[in-house]
């Protein structure tokens, strides 16, 4: 049984290397049944106390008692609220500095669900798991209640008028606001803009920083030396048919991914008309380069260099002259390596012939030159106003975010600022490791910090100044275009929060309400469009956004030309040296990446997000140093071993995660990880709490930002167990040689030109032969409605949005670190990630999976109690108030979708201190108890919803108006949920198409759930032996 | 006697199969009184030894903790077992098979061996019954306590009730539940079966009311005639095959 014995036919995807590679590891994994040698160690529960949990426990769920509540209903009802019934507001987040618009949901006035605005241009309806999130942190009872007065050891608290008087005393004792700073962090808020031009002419001599630990910076410093002022690129990839994106991760890291990820994803239906072909070329393998068409691993040096022969190669075509030919690809074994200089002389002639539909993109880590390269050849391109736009840059004239810091920190030692309020962000933990600001911040005369959380910055300043949410002050915020959108509030302020403006406002001594001046702003903005202001304004709140009166894109700016190197011959030399040196003697070069779950550390504290699982490593609860597998077997680890990083007599350590497609030589180090002062979930020194992953801060200087070269790697003795999700839910040998043989049948792939050769009739489920299937049971009939869903493979992006808008949705409960090593996380989504081909550089597909409904459910056939049935329209109904918790269900499902409370998870709300936390709920959907089986419903409480409002309206419901969570937060539109009763319906169309197939249709479950065969647009210039790659999983 | 003397057997032998005498039921020195009063005698000593308290008091020990246990699986949740997703049932099911393997043993020397006519099963015959018994409530127990709302596993079990609901019979994990409940009650019914005529033996034998009055109860009326003794043996080999197919 513990022997695999032959290996199964070859299939061509694989999850993890170990897989691949049949270690003994791997074995022993599964030979284990748990999948990383969790001993049962009796309970952990004070860890898992500590977490945040989801859902609500209405008082006495968990007890045979009820406890006593007092209940104050309305004397009179305010006008238009009726209790319980959910209302939805327009409101926008600032993430630095990008903005998205939102739409909260609020149940008897408390937000319990953000969904995007559909008339925001950096939102258009989707979301980001920031953004899903951002609830869950408004209920945060770590979030900071009272005004904290600190003095050396001494912690007191204090108040806002004792705040207020500190604050004045030291303003009038700096004549003109000289010796005072504020550091900022950045935002696009007009009123705040406005404010501070307000407050600088009142006091001259104060000086603004602003600081951000990752940012854009490099972009406006390669458009200045470009164009000669900073400009923001603003990418229209729905007009694109041939993209590069240079270490771009345009979906995942990048501001304005969700856009991009809808624009994107809207060309890759399969339509030959439309369907662009993505190259990427990048260090770490990001979610971009899983979607690519062809990636390119290269270490981030050679990408500045690729960027500088690209626009050699196309000053070349744009003469009229040819770019050397040579075979692009060299096939070894069933993989297929790419030849940078080929490849690049292939994108170079794919994009020039694309033309104005072409563009490239570079990643805000790249170097400035490379910036201005890559604006040059978009300008070779002519893609201007097809699909790139220029915006101009925010705030021109400010000096770069590392300079800030620098300039600040230097200020600061010298005496020329005295006293500083620091409005948001948390410097003293995310500084360049060589500003000392915090040794310089405890010095001050006056110090205060304003944010969410008492961090690790509030404990160096004098004062600690609880911030409001965005979702409960008033706000703004500006798009790139021009858009401008309103933070409305949705709640009362629940922890005596002040928001930046109304600071602004206490250091000025400005009259007037964080709505007036925000109302001031809209005003003066709208003056010349001639309408009235009121209703402008009304309108305004109502849409969320108000569009810019004219297009700020800005005109034709010509590129400043740059003298001629061989550029092409200066990348062909990097990379062949690097070839003939795979292990450089001066170590790796260590890249800094904001993370997928906390991106810069400001979510740490936020248990929806620790648990939501990186969409490439597939980690949860922490960040690993990612190296690409020759790497990691050059150095001799693996994955879960730890390692040290060691650059100027810094070490961390961390554990090692080997991720296929990772740049040789390149080390990948998330940020955000390692807190000391997040909270109790994040991590809490002065309370025990250790911190969740490594701070890898300390190895970043203002010099080395983003990349850092010459790191050494020591690899420790020790294996960490490792959080990642990925290799859950598979039993033995047994269920993996059947998993082997059938995975090429799970994921589907095709290429844009079979699918649309009429000789090759594709039909994506016909790629698995059955016999005819025959029912053992007499098969449910319907009448009315019958939902069914659709998910597009090619659409997917892997973002993972879905993941925590369910999450937020439905009330699944976060277990926490011990449990997810024990693979009992609750999601109820989980999205798959496959490799398949080379593992230095493997393609790989993204697949949600949830619940299939299907007709012929397994599941319900075994529960003995009849706790899951199928419904008339087709759902597969559980009945959590039934269920036993035999399990039965689970053990029978082929799609392990179904979800266990092994424990009472929500315990940790129902704690009085956690209280809070329960209004995050909700109130639609059942808070599982312990005991119970849960799983994807399809939302079936906005089905009801929408059925009670149709019958109350007396019509029929329309198609698209039942959206399910996961639908509606996907920014690039791949999932589509419908009647399929309707034939005419978006569902209908889905299911009808060639693409479409049913996982595991050949078990004759009659899954309601569909999957559209990814597409993928190669090259044929670099295809190899990709067309006979495509048949490998036809059985 | 001359006759005699060519069969004559020694008397340790009752294995001989001469058709016209009748083997010794009882061996050497023994008669039936003194094995009557030998095995009746444990059960009507007023005390057991000493070593009976000390075993029974590791086996009582072993068994508080074993409540103990299950008291915390019920309080806290079946989480403790270390079952994960998707080896969902790992420690139970293991502990169910087990147990049901150790009565299928107690069956096959009571039930299978009896049909084969192995008479050196008597020996063991009571006690295999009891492990039997004792090792389906073992096994009883794990599908019990396994579930994630213990509280409700009476919801298995198809009872009129106001919910007007009845158990899926479509799920074999309900046939698990009627096929441990029926091997439970046939083990029961045949252990017991076979105890009544020593019931009865103890009845005629007891000297208190309250012993005579239960013995009395459960050996059912047993008067230890050829008749009693006919109708005894066709039950006993007729409920005999009972429990295999629950096996």
């Amino acid at each position: 049984m513990n022997d695999p014995g032959p290996t199964a036919p070859a299939s061509p995807y694989w999850r993890t290397l170990e897989e691949l590679a049949d270690t003994p590891r791997f074995r022993e994994m599964l030979a284990k049944e748990f999948p990383h040698g969790i001993e049962l160690k009796g309970l952990q529960r004070r860890r898992w106390l500590q977490l945040m949990g989801a859902s609500l426990a209405l008082a006495g769920l968990g007890g045979c008692r009820w406890e006593k509540e007092e209940i104050a209903p309305f004397v009179h009802r305010p006008v238009g609220r009726v209790p319980g019934k959910a209302e939805r507001y327009a409101t926008a987040m600032d993430l630095a500095g990008t903005p998205i618009g939102l739409v909260a949901t609020c149940v008897d006035g408390r937000p319990i669900k953000l969904e995007g605005n559909p008339n925001h241009p950096l939102s258009l309806g989707g979301t980001d798991v920031f953004a899903q999130a951002a609830v869950l942190e408004l209920y945060d009872p770590d979030r900071g209640q009272d005004v904290v007065r600190r003095d050396g050891n001494r912690r007191e608290i204090a108040s806002w008028d004792g705040f207020r008087e500190s604050l004045g005393k030291f303003v009038q004792s700096a004549p003109e606001g000289r010796g005072l700073a504020i550091l900022a962090e950045a935002s696009s808020s007009p009123t705040l803009a406005r404010l501070r031009g307000r407050l600088t002419a009142q006091l001259p001599g104060l000086r603004w920083f602003e600081y951000e630990p990752w940012s854009d910076d490099h972009v406006r410093l390669g458009t200045q030396s470009a164009f000669g002022r900073p400009l923001r690129p603003f990418y229209r990839l729905d007009q694109a048919r041939v993209i590069l994106a240079l270490d771009a991760d345009l979906f995942g890291g990048m501001p304005g991914s969700v856009r991009w990820m809808r624009d994107f994803a809207a060309t890759r239906d399969g339509n030959p008309e439309r369907t662009s072909r993505l190259y990427v070329v990048e260090a770490a393998h990001t979610i971009t380069g899983a979607s690519a068409d062809h990636r390119l691993p290269l270490s981030p040096r050679q990408i500045a260099l690729f960027a500088a022969g690209l626009e050699a190669a196309l000053k070349r075509l744009a003469a009229g002259e040819k770019l050397p030919e040579s075979a692009a690809t060299e096939s070894a074994g069933n993989s297929v390596k790419i030849d940078p200089v080929p490849f690049l002389a292939a994108v170079a002639e794919d994009l020039w012939e694309a033309g104005p539909r072409g563009l490239v993109a570079a990643g805000p880590g790249l170097p400035p030159d490379a910036h201005a390269s890559v604006a040059r050849i978009n300008d070779l391109l002519k893609n201007r106003g097809t699909t790139l736009l220029y915006y101009p840059a925010a705030d021109p004239e400010r000096p770069t975010h590392v300079e800030a810091v620098r300039e600040l920190a230097e200020a600061m030692a010298s005496g020329d600022i005295r006293g500083l309020l620091i409005l948001g962000g948390n410097p003293a933990y995310n500084a360049p490791a060589d500003v000392p600001l915090t040794d310089l911040l405890p010095k001050l005369e006056f110090s205060a910090h304003l944010g969410l959380y008492e961090n690790e910055t509030s404990r160096c300043c004098g004062w600690y100044l609880p911030q409001a949410h965005f979702l409960e002050s008033w706000g703004d915020t500006l798009a790139w275009d021009g858009t401008y959108a309103a933070v409305q509030p949705t709640i009362e302020v629940l922890r005596n929060g002040k928001s930046a403006l109304e600071i602004l406002a206490m250091a000025g001594e400005f009259d007037g309400s964080p709505m007036q001046w925000v109302r001031e702003t809209f005003a003066e903005r709208t003056a010349g469009e001639g309408e009235a202001a009121e209703s402008l304004w009304a309108a305004t709140l109502q849409r969320g956004c108000h569009p810019p009166s004219q297009d700020q894109s800005v005109p034709d700016v010509a590129a400043a030309v740059e003298a001629e190197g061989d550029a092409l011959g200066a990348f062909a030399d990097a990379v062949r040296t690097a070839a003939s040196n795979p292990s450089p003697a001066d170590g790796l070069t260590l890249l800094f990446c904001r993370d997928a779950s906390v991106l810069d550390g400001r979510f740490a504290n936020s248990g929806w997000l620790q648990e939501f699982p990186d969409p490439m490593t597939r980690w949860t609860w922490g960040n690993p140093l990612v190296l690409g597998v020759s790497t990691a077997r050059r150095l001799g680890c693996q994955d879960g071993r730890l390692v040290s990083l060691e650059i100027d007599g810094r070490a961390v350590e961390m554990p090692v995660c080997v991720l296929p497609g990772v740049a040789e030589n390149t080390a990948v180090a998330y940020l955000g990880y390692g807190r000391e002062a997040a909270g109790h979930v994040g991590g809490l020194a002065d309370q025990g709490i250790p911190p969740v992953g490594t701070n890898v801060y300390p190895l970043r200087s203002s010099a080395a930002w983003f990349v850092r070269d010459g790191v050494s790697v020591r690899v420790l003795g020790k294996t960490v167990p490792i959080p990642c999700v990925q290799d859950h839910h598979l039993i033995d040998t047994v269920g993996l040689a059947s998993r082997t043989e059938r995975l090429g049948e799970l994921v589907r792939e095709v290429t844009l030109q079979r699918l649309n050769d009429p000789e090759a009739h594709y039909a994506a489920e016909h790629e698995v032969h059955h016999p005819p299937l025959e029912s053992l049971w007499t098969e449910p009939s319907h009448d009315g409605h019958r939902w069914g869903l659709s998910v597009d493979l090619s659409k997917c992006l892997g973002c993972g949005a879905c993941v925590v808008a369910c999450q937020a949705e439905n009330n699944i409960p976060v277990v926490g670190k011990e449990r997810v090593l024990q693979s009992r996380e609750m999601h109820w989504i989980r999205v798959d990630r496959y490799f398949r081909g080379d593992e230095d550089n493997p393609q790989s597909v993204h697949q949600p999976v949830m619940c299939q409904q299907c007709e012929l459910a397994p599941c319900e056939q075994v529960c003995p109690v009849a706790a899951t049935v199928h419904s008339k329209e087709g759902l597969n109904d559980m009945v959590y108030n039934r269920c036993v918790g035999t399990r039965y269900c689970a053990n029978n499902c082929p799609y392990k979708v179904r979800r266990f409370n092994y424990f009472y998870y929500h315990q940790r709300v129902e704690q009085p201190e956690n209280r809070l936390l329960q209004l995050v709920f909700n109130p639609e959907v059942t808070v599982r108890s312990r005991g119970v089986m849960e799983k994807c419903t399809y939302c079936v409480q906005r089905i009801q919803n929408a059925k009670i409002t149709a019958r109350n309206e007396g019509r029929a419901i329309a198609d698209g108006e039942i959206r399910t969570a996961c639908q509606q937060a996907c920014p690039a539109q791949a999932i589509v949920f419908g009647d399929l009763a309707d034939e005419q319906s978006a569902v209908s169309r889905e299911h009808a198409s060639a693409r479409a197939y049913a996982m595991l249709a050949e078990l004759n479950v009659k899954p309601r759930t569909k999957y559209l065969a990814r597409v993928r647009n190669p090259n044929p210039r670099l295809t190899g032996n990709g067309e006979s790659q495509e048949h490998v999983g036809h059985a | 006697m001359t006759a005699m003397s060519a069969t004559t057997v020694t008397l340790e032998d009752n294995t001989f199969t001469d058709p016209r005498r009748r083997a010794p039921l009882v061996l050497g020195a023994a008669d039936f009184a003194t094995v009557t009063d030998r095995v009746a005698g444990l059960v009507e000593r007023p005390r057991p030894p000493l070593g009976w308290y000390i075993g029974f008091g590791v086996a009582f020990v072993w068994m508080l903790v074993f409540f103990g246990l299950v008291g915390y699986l019920f309080l806290t949740g079946v989480g403790v077992w270390g079952n994960n997703s998707p080896v969902f049932w790992g420690f139970p099911i293991v502990n169910f098979v087990f147990w049901v393997g150790i009565g299928h043993a107690g069956t096959l020397i009571s039930a299978i061996l009896f049909l084969f006519r192995q008479h050196w099963r008597t020996s063991i015959n009571r006690f295999a019954e009891a492990m039997t018994v004792f090792a389906v409530v073992c096994a009883g127990l794990f599908p019990a306590i396994h579930v994630g709302r213990v509280w409700l596993v009476y919801w298995l079990f198809p009872y009129p009730n106001p919910m007007g609901m009845w158990p899926n019979f479509r799920s074999p994990l309900l046939w698990d539940v009627f096929a441990v409940s029926t091997y439970a009650t046939v083990s029961v019914l045949f252990w017991y079966l076979g105890m009544i005529p020593d019931l009865a033996t103890l009845r005629d034998r007891a000297v208190t009311p309250l012993r005579r009055l239960l013995y009395g109860l459960f050996s059912l009326g047993w008067t230890g005639s050829a008749r009693n003794w006919h109708v005894y043996e066709r039950a006993y080999l007729s409920w005999r095959p009972w429990p295999l197919p629950w096996s």
